[in-house]
């Protein structure tokens, strides 16, 4: 039999473990909707005003296939890159980096992470700070060389990406 | 008639005038010596002044050493304060959040052995039914449809005692108050400030470790400290600024950047409402016993001791 927690709504700290996004950040969105109740207990409308109004998505649901002999991280960031240009996320539109990784367990994070860093210091990719923390946009300059490294898995993000 | 009284008059003149000459030049030395005296006693009051002078110059140099000296002292004991006063007020509110989190336990507890009454139980469990269906429900007749929501609505109503109960305030300790601060500090002090902190009495691992740890009063404060800055820099024109949450003496710190923002409003005034809004608003702290105020303090007073 269910407990408590069938009547219960539901604390931010479950939202934030349910949506991936530090609790302080659904506070934050939810501040700005003008939405926060006043008891810090959220119901589903609230999450889904949260998801809506944060501008998050889930991206993965687990990661991709490595190509031929390709390991799984080169996979992992030749995705990610895929899924940018797919978007759009081209200079100046810019993304909210929590959801470059959203769906992803914490070892394909932190490999990730490692790549997102290595691209951001090779101009690949441009970051800014935003009141929804750091945003990233693949760098007009580069659309061409993010669209060779996904499609064919060659060019200069290639050599970046093997020397990081 | 005497040699003498055949003097001609000019030698009695010329004796008279060697005497008065001779009287002058004794007059003239015994001024000069008076003046060499008198110069003697000036030049070593001069010189006594010029004495006391040079260790007066050196007296105000000391007392401004000194002085300096206290201004770094009291600037050293006051910053030690501030953190005491925040290691002091951060066990409160652990403490607080251990006592608050076994009321809350107890409560539920009860709550739970109302839910083993065999009635309630079937009760729940059709309301447990509904809530697995309730996605689907769309693609059913809507006769049908209608008929599980009226049920369910029965159903709901029969809970209704529990689930009020399940969604209550936090209980009130009945605690003696403790007022417990909040330090807000803007850097420069003087001028347009391009950076607003605001250090919380609460651990910084309701931040880092959220993940791993349970919900608590000290996460609680530290939303709604979280959401009293957001509204605070809505407020003045600076929803936009980036915010970083750091350690600072083993507490919460909430650091905004305002360098990018064109200021409208005033920020120190503004902090203090939202203060006030968040003590009437947060029932979780008032059921503790936890007292809210802000303060302002110069942002020296927060900076890293040196060495």
């Amino acid at each position: 039999m269910a407990g408590l927690e069938l009547f219960q709504r539901m604390s931010v700290e479950q939202v934030a473990k349910w949506l991936e996004l530090h609790p302080f950040e659904i506070i934050r969105v939810l501040v700005a909707d003008g939405s926060l109740p006043s008891d810090l207990k959220l119901d589903a409308g609230a999450v889904e005003r949260v998801r809506v109004a944060g501008g998050l998505e889930t991206w993965w649901n687990g990661a991709p296939a490595p190509q031929g002999n390709e390991s799984a991280a080169r996979a992992l960031v030749r995705g990610l890159l895929g899924l940018l240009v797919e978007k759009g996320y081209i200079e100046p539109k810019h993304v909210r980096a929590d959801n470059l990784f959203r769906g992803l367990d914490a070892d394909q994070q932190r490999v990730l992470r490692r790549s997102v860093n290595a691209l951001i210091r090779g101009g690949v990719f441009t970051s800014a700070m935003s009141s929804t923390g750091l945003t990233v946009a693949v760098a007009t300059s580069r659309e061409a060389d993010a669209k060779a490294f996904v499609t064919k898995g060659t060019g200069p993000i290639d050599r970046l990406w093997d020397q990081d | 008639m005497s040699a003498n009284a055949n003097n001609p008059a000019v030698i009695a003149v010329l004796e008279e005038i060697a005497i008065w000459k001779s009287r002058a030049d004794a007059e003239f030395t015994g001024s000069m010596t008076e003046v060499d005296r008198d110069e003697d006693a000036a030049r070593r009051a001069i010189e006594e002044a010029q004495r006391q002078l040079l260790a007066l110059a050196t007296l105000r140099a000391e007392l401004r050493e000194r002085q300096s000296q206290v201004a770094m002292e009291a600037e050293r004991r006051e910053r030690a304060a501030l953190r005491e006063g925040l290691r002091t007020d951060r066990s409160v509110i652990e403490a607080r959040a251990l006592a608050l989190d076994s009321a809350i336990q107890e409560r539920e507890a009860a709550l739970a052995k109302q839910l083993e009454d065999p009635e309630v139980a079937a009760a729940v469990e059709e309301y447990e039914k509904f809530v697995e269906v309730e996605a689907q429900l769309g693609s059913l007749p809507a006769s049908y449809r209608r008929a599980i929501l009226d049920h369910h609505e029965r159903v709901r109503r029969r809970l209704e005692p529990v689930i009020a109960a399940s969604n209550a305030g936090p209980p009130t300790l009945g605690l003696e108050p403790v007022g417990v601060g909040v330090l807000f500090a803007v850097d420069p002090a003087e001028g347009t400030p391009e950076a607003l902190v605001a250090v919380l009495p609460v651990p910084f691992a309701v931040c880092r470790d959220w993940a791993e740890r349970k919900e608590d009063l000290a996460s609680l404060f530290a939303y709604r400290v979280v959401a009293a800055v957001s509204r605070l820099l809505s407020a003045v024109g600076a929803g936009s600024a980036p915010i970083q949450y750091t350690e600072l003496a083993g507490c919460l710190a909430v650091q905004v950047w305002l360098g990018d923002c064109a200021l409208a409003g005033d920020l120190n005034e503004r902090a203090l409402e939202e203060i006030d809004a968040l003590r009437e608003e947060a029932d979780e702290l008032s059921a503790a016993g936890i007292e809210l105020y802000g303060l302002w303090v110069r942002a020296t007073m927060l900076a890293d001791e040196e060495g």
